[in-house]
């Protein structure tokens, strides 16, 4: 299957970025079953040292394991990431078919509401929308999937607006086929190409997001883990000459990163 | 020329459509795309309907099928709904879907939910415009123009319509190619007895199809009548014109 994929997309861009991502999914999923130390646990006797055999990426000043926070903290800014991008470009594609494809007042209502929800900078708000309810792992989720609707909306009302005018639209609609099934079946297959990619930097983005929140106190709430919040506690750490925790987090999130970015670019390079 | 039938399938009446364009200066000027334009189409008839771009047929299909939002005048259909095969083989066809998939809608709607049984009749309309089962699982960009057009023909056919609207049908394909999609929509006509409104601009080709003609001119019906009427004694001078070019 996986050579059929690269056959498909052969270019370095999504070989490169497959591998990344498939070694930190791998990563995470490993860690939410097994992680070398409990995440929690705190060790006096093991307190901010830096990396060695025992605790490959060091520990924090309670004596706990950073790999294994890195890795429950990933597996949760993961799962944030994907619902993010989930409701986002799920609720995305819904508002830009329908936009597109019916054109008139549907269009000019919803695409008004998204114009104002991107007259602002979206991750500032975000920020408004989290001060106001709170942090946490849903609030997080719920205002970035809100925030990132425009730009799939936008991307999908084109595409609809495009295909609805070919002949093969006009010919599905001869044949008695219903709305539905032609917004689904006939035309949502077409986009993938366009819609793939975006897919792609929306996780990137939506890793961004929750880690800029999380780092500026707003997004998971203090008892959870996410890269995030583990970057921004490990701020204390540089100023003390223990650059470890930034780094190591700091890397992680670099290559999630880097992995969707590249898968994107890949998906992109295709056509 | 008389009808091979009485039975009517489509009725246009004074059907007109204008829109209107504003020019710099604030004047208001009204285009007509089409003015009073008044036909009817019998049963088992092929009718062509000739005229240069811009003579608006491809806007009268369009009415015809359906799809034009606006007019003036009455379209009556005296058949189940029409069928369409496009001038551009190139956007009549699915991209993302195979020639089965493509072929199996239209079946689906009409209620047969039995994959075999889909198949089997996919596989007997294939068989119909010239390609065999090897087809069923290609994609249009594994296809030439001729064969793409040979799909159509059977997306078109499958729906067991009586009537056909066929807009510029070959005139994006080789000259050899075009006669033999002509010869196999001419095949189709005899076998399911069906109409044709056979747009084109080409006097040749509707020459070779056709049982009548309308001659059309920026809107307007200029002439009308038996293929060889027309050929051999055009009357008015833009038929001449079409006729001449075509010799």
């Amino acid at each position: 299957m996986i050579r059929k994929l690269f056959a498909k997309h052969d270019n370095w861009f999504f070989k490169a970025g497959f591998f990344i991502t498939a070694f930190m999914v791998l990563l995470v999923l490993i860690g939410q079953i097994w992680t070398p130390y409990d995440p929690a646990a705190m060790d006096a006797a093991a307190k901010a040292q830096g990396p060695s055999l025992a605790h490959l990426m060091g520990t924090d000043y309670f004596g706990r394991d950073i790999f294994s926070r890195v890795l429950e903290g990933a597996g949760a800014t993961l799962v944030i990431a994907f619902f993010v991008v989930l409701l986002g470009a799920g609720l995305g594609t819904l508002v830009g078919a329908l936009t597109g494809y019916f054109g008139g007042v549907v269009d000019e209502v919803l695409m008004r509401i998204c114009d104002a929800l991107t007259a602002f900078p979206s991750v500032l708000l975000a920020l408004i929308i989290l001060a106001v309810l709170g942090p946490g792992r849903l609030n997080v989720i719920g205002v970035l999937a809100l925030v990132f609707i425009p730009s799939f909306a936008r991307i999908v009302r084109t595409e609809y607006a495009r295909i609805k005018k070919l002949n093969y639209v006009s010919l599905a609609k001869l044949q008695g086929i219903s709305t539905p099934r032609i917004l689904l079946k006939h035309i949502l297959p077409n986009i993938m190409p366009v819609l793939l990619p975006a897919v792609s930097i929306g996780f990137n983005n939506a890793v961004l997001a929750e880690a800029s929140m999380s780092f500026l106190g707003v997004g998971v709430s203090a008892s959870e883990v996410s890269l995030g919040r583990m970057l921004s506690d490990s701020q204390n750490y540089i100023l003390r000459g223990l650059p470890w925790y930034a780094i190591f987090v700091g890397l992680t999130i670099v290559l999630l990163i880097l992995g969707f970015s590249l898968l994107g670019e890949g998906l992109r390079r295709e056509d | 020329m008389a009808p091979e039938s009485n039975n009517k399938i489509l009725e246009v009446r004074n059907v007109s459509t204008s829109y209107t364009r504003k020019s710099p200066m604030g004047q208001v000027k009204i285009q007509h795309v089409l003015h009073d334009v008044s036909f009817d189409l019998y049963e088992g008839e092929a009718l062509g309907l000739v005229g240069e771009s811009g003579s608006g047929k491809t806007t009268l299909a369009r009415a015809i099928l359906g799809f034009l939002p606006k007019y003036e005048g009455t379209i009556t259909h005296y058949s189940e709904r029409p069928q369409v095969i496009f001038q551009d083989p190139y956007t009549a066809l699915n991209p993302a879907r195979t020639v089965e998939w493509i072929l199996g809608e239209p079946l689906r709607v009409l209620g047969k939910k039995e994959p075999a049984e889909r198949r089997a009749r996919i596989v007997e309309m294939l068989e119909k415009v010239g390609l065999d089962e090897s087809y069923l699982t290609r994609r249009p960009s594994q296809l030439s123009g001729g064969q793409r057009q040979r799909i159509s023909i059977a997306a078109a056919l499958i729906m067991e319509p009586r009537f056909i609207v066929a807009d510029e049908p070959v005139s994006a394909l080789d000259v050899t190619i075009q006669a033999q999609i002509l010869e196999l929509m001419a095949r189709m006509k005899e076998e399911y007895g069906l109409s044709y409104l056979f747009i084109s601009h080409d006097m040749n080709v509707v020459y070779q199809l056709c049982d009548r003609v309308i001659v059309m001119r920026k809107g307007v019906v200029v002439e009308e009548g038996p293929i060889d009427q027309i050929f051999d004694a055009p009357v008015h001078p833009y038929t001449r014109e079409l006729v001449e070019a075509s010799r």
